[in-house]
């Protein structure tokens, strides 16, 4: 199998865990398709140095996150907030409609917290990544990634709180 | 999963965040077109080399390729006309020829939409499911994927009056494309944030019917919903 074979094979494997990555990182459905095709891009440049041996979601966390940090800074704009989301039509309709208004309160309480951070608590609390892979995806020191777990969640609870009441209001 | 030890943990997680972490940990199955035109996209830049997969001025291979960047071309001269007639009337600003055009366009885009110059349409309407023709990737769907990027990277930066002349482009030369259906999508959006709403609507409405089984018509549907910013 050759090395592109092997790469779209992953790509493929993990394919919901790429646009649901995505979409915490605070991409907008509208963009998923493309940027699933940018980390698709990235990925086949890297795939000579991943290690088989290691977990593959935190190094395509890694991948996205590098991907939507290069998008964020050529766009210089906050994405999106205005669509639904398209991605989370599973469960009965009870079911589906509460989990669909849980997750989009958590994706627009996560896109109010600054990326570095945001990554860290989704790889951390979401992908329950052990914190020294974190470490070593995003290239930052352990203590970094603790500090920024702290601070991140605490953004994340106000967030949350804020949003949960002006739902409340309205 | 690994667990973390409560020494180096920075505290437990809070009782008002644990639910949403809960629902938020499951990754939802993407709907079958989606993921169809994911793995397509992904399999069509394979053809690429690794440095770039998705050139803007992908090489032409053939009479048929040739024939639609002649049309793309000629839609360039168009727009170069257009602009010219905007310098003559400056009352006409941003991109309201093009607009006027795409205005008129909503009722044409029902299913028996009128091919003009799509090179491989043979008077068939497009394809509702832009997936289901994966396989056959060539130049012209790099074409049509690297136009309808720059399409989209202008909506998503909100020169929407950038976007209309590539999506009109895009529906010129690749009228039965695969992204058809994401090229009404963001006619949708472009027009919306243009402010022309009724005609967004109609957009909207064209493309209800023609995709209604499209992932996108939801984010189409709440587009012509939401309130004008």
């Amino acid at each position: 199998m050759s090395q592109d074979e092997a790469c779209l094979g992953a790509f493929q494997q993990e394919l919901e865990y790429i646009f649901y990555s995505l979409r915490r990182l605070g991409v907008p459905p509208f963009e998923l398709d493309d940027m699933a095709q940018n980390v698709f891009i990235a990925l086949r440049k890297a795939w000579g140095s991943y290690d088989p041996s290691r977990p593959l979601r935190p190094y395509l966390f890694g991948i996205a996150f590098r991907v939507v940090s290069v998008n964020r800074r050529r766009n210089r704009r906050e994405f999106f907030d205005e669509f639904v989301d398209v991605i989370d039509e599973s469960g009965t309709p009870d079911e589906a409609l509460q989990n669909k208004e849980t997750v989009g309160l958590l994706l627009a309480a996560l896109e109010k917290l600054p990326l570095a951070r945001r990554a860290v608590v989704v790889m951390h609390d979401l992908d329950e990544t052990p914190a020294s892979v974190i470490a070593a995806t995003l290239g930052i020191p352990l203590f970094t990634v603790y500090s920024r777990l702290r601070k991140g969640r605490a953004e994340l609870g106000v967030a949350l709180k804020r949003l949960t009441k002006q739902g409340a209001g309205e | 999963m690994m667990g973390f030890s409560m020494s180096s943990n920075p505290g437990e997680i809070s009782s008002e965040l644990k639910p949403f972490f809960e629902v938020g940990r499951r990754v939802p199955p993407l709907p079958a077109t989606l993921r169809m035109r994911a793995l397509g996209r992904a399999r069509a830049s394979l053809a690429e080399p690794s440095e770039r997969a998705v050139s803007a001025y992908p090489r032409i291979r053939s009479f048929r390729f040739a024939l639609a960047f002649a049309v793309a071309g000629l839609s360039l001269v168009a727009l170069g006309a257009t602009a010219a007639l905007k310098l003559r009337h400056p009352k006409a600003r941003g991109a309201s020829s093009l607009d006027g055009r795409l205005q008129r366009r909503p009722a044409a885009l029902g299913p028996s939409a009128p091919v003009v110059h799509a090179p491989s349409s043979s008077g068939a309407p497009a394809p509702a499911d832009t997936a289901t023709q994966q396989g056959a990737e060539s130049a012209s769907d790099r074409a049509e994927v690297a136009l309808l990027h720059r399409a989209r990277a202008a909506v998503a930066a909100h020169r929407f009056a950038e976007a209309l002349p590539l999506l009109a482009q895009h529906e010129q030369v690749f009228a039965a494309g695969r992204l058809t259906e994401e090229r009404e999508a963001l006619r949708v959006k472009t027009l919306a944030g243009l402010g022309r709403r009724e005609a967004a609507r109609r957009a909207a409405s064209a493309f209800a019917e023609r995709f209604p089984k499209s992932p996108l018509l939801p984010v189409v549907e709440h587009v012509v919903r939401a309130p004008q910013r």
